[in-house]
């Protein structure tokens, strides 16, 4: 019986091995987005479509505006709708995976933490009832995170999450409600949309810095970070809109 | 200033664009009131306004906001139709005052953000903001066939919104895209490949391939597995498929090949037949009209 691989596209019988040519030392970066950090905001470098074959993407770098040398590096994709099989749906179905691409810190059981609190997240932001029968996958890779004494830290790497599927899902055209964005106060972080009046998500972890702290002054402080964020991510889809054009 | 007369600068998610009405002129008697219903790329929203909750539309994603009127309705009145003329002049003064009293002129407006780099393009590949939904045609691929029904997958989708049958009914002549039948002009390719089977699927019962005769169908004098088939979504069917018909003049097949797809394309000479120029075979079809 001849079985053939009709899901892959294979190459040619004669096809040669792909062949690099020796690396030209790090490309110049162009004009980045970089936010001076004088101003005690994050430094965040913002760019939009890089993954050819998704519906959308977005690649964002954060440098901390408290700890220099917490810097995380993110890519997040967004691919569908696609149809989805089974029962009915009248909503889109959203599914998020997060991946460490280059070295595995994260255990898997926080993973999987972080991977609920973001679905949870866009449940409710993005706009589901137009998209029947249908579900949106996005895809997290996580390039580089470092936290100075840390290994990792779990509070910016979400806080990266949440603001580069926002981007992404705005660079896929696919509908959302607002451009949510969160905020990050220690170990806490808060996930606001219509301009900080309502809550979509909020992340607490043990912490004994802010345990005194009443979790309203908490949300306070992550407003202010939020804001910052939000203002940063609208200034570069305008400015990126306008380029285009 | 009216909402829909104002420039807008390029909008992003979760900003505001007007509350869901407003007063416009005002008159003597009337006000006129205007109303924006929001289209693709809009949502409705509550919003907090000095302690009142109140709908406002906010955009949805990244782009320009357009405003279209709709256009008035001529709706007789019910009056119109069961007064006879004498009666009609006794009511007349009547209903002069009626109309100004509660008739005050209302306008709707749909609001829609679209992205400026989509609208510029000649073929909208977005098929993401595009799912088929009721009543919009599709372009399918049949996939296989029963007696009872033909599966096909959703390739493309025609991006011009239809009229729900107003006046087009079964036995008009349709509404037909520009460029004939293949409506190669107003297609968006979908950009999931069929090959790794992540199109969406559809179900084309026996019942729903012409409006005559309907209990006489048989798929297989109707369709083949490959053809090309222009369809409307009459509902959004169950989990894994959409329900299509092709009941109308405009809709049917507009590509087949001859002997299963083994020989040439063929051409309609009639609704249900189609003719390979090579060989002269006639195979049965129910075939799109093409202009």
């Amino acid at each position: 019986m001849n079985i053939t691989d009709r899901r892959r596209i294979l190459g040619p019988a004669n096809a040669k091995p792909l062949v690099f040519d020796k690396s030209m030392g790090p490309a110049q970066r162009g004009e980045s987005e970089e936010v001076s950090s004088e101003t005690g905001n994050d430094a965040m470098y913002i760019e939009n479509g890089i993954v050819g074959n998704s519906n959308g993407s977005s690649y964002l770098e954060v440098k901390s505006r408290i700890n220099d040398k917490n810097c995380t590096l993110l890519l997040t994709s967004v691919y569908g709708p696609r149809p989805s099989r089974g029962a009915f749906n009248a909503k889109a179905t959203l599914s998020v995976q997060f991946r460490e691409v280059t070295l595995e810190k994260i255990p898997a059981g926080q993973l999987r933490e972080v991977c609920t609190f973001l679905t949870n997240i866009f449940n409710a932001v993005v706009n589901l009832e137009r998209y029947p029968k249908s579900g949106i996958d996005i895809f997290l890779s996580l390039i580089h995170s470092s936290s100075g004494p840390q290994d990792y830290e779990l509070e910016s790497i979400i806080t990266t999450c949440v603001n580069g599927i926002t981007l992404a899902f705005v660079d896929a055209g696919i509908e959302i409600l607002d451009t949510v964005s969160a905020g990050m106060y220690k170990k806490n972080i808060t996930a606001f949309m219509k301009n900080g009046t309502e809550v979509v998500g909020f992340w607490k972890d043990d912490d004994d810095n802010s345990a005194s702290e009443g979790i309203m002054d908490i949300v306070e402080k992550c407003k202010e970070h939020y804001l910052q964020n939000r203002k940063t991510m609208i200034e570069y889809m305008i400015r990126s809109s306008k380029s285009s054009n | 200033m009216a909402f829909h007369t104002k420039s807008y600068e390029t909008l992003y998610p979760g900003q505001l664009i007007c509350p869901t009405f407003e007063l416009g002129e005002k008159k003597e008697e009337t006000q006129e009131i205007i109303r924006y219903v929001a289209g693709n790329g809009v949502a409705e929203e509550d919003y907090e306004v000095k302690g009142h909750t109140m709908r406002a539309l906010t955009a949805t994603v990244l782009g320009d906001v357009s405003f279209v009127e709709e256009q008035a309705k001529q709706i007789p009145t019910e009056a119109e139709h069961t007064k006879d003329e004498k009666e009609k002049d006794l009511l007349k003064e009547e209903k002069k005052e009626e109309i100004t009293a509660d008739s005050n002129p209302e306008r709707t407006f749909f609001v829609t953000v679209t992205d400026a780099k989509a609208a510029k393009k000649d073929v909208n590949e977005d098929f993401a903001n595009n799912l088929p939904r009721e009543g919009s045609v599709v372009l399918a691929r049949i996939t296989r066939i029963s007696s009872q029904r033909a599966n096909v997958e959703i390739l493309a989708l025609e991006n011009k919104a239809l009229p729900v049958d107003s006046g087009v009914g079964s036995n008009g002549s349709g509404v037909t895209a520009p460029g004939g039948g293949s409506a190669a002009a107003t297609l968006s390719i979908s950009q999931a490949s069929s090959d790794l089977g992540e199109t969406f699927r559809g179900i084309i019962s026996a019942r729903d391939v012409r409006a005559t005769d309907r209990d006489r169908v048989k798929i297989m004098e109707s369709f083949r597995p490959g053809d090309i088939v222009r369809a409307q979504v009459i509902s959004l069917g169950d989990g894994s498929n959409y329900h299509l018909s092709t009941a109308r003049n405009d809709l049917g097949v507009v590509f087949a090949r001859a002997f299963n797809g083994a020989g040439g394309l063929m051409y309609a000479i009639d609704w249900q037949t189609m003719v390979a120029p090579n060989t002269g075979f006639m195979e049965p079809r129910k075939c799109a009209k093409p202009f």
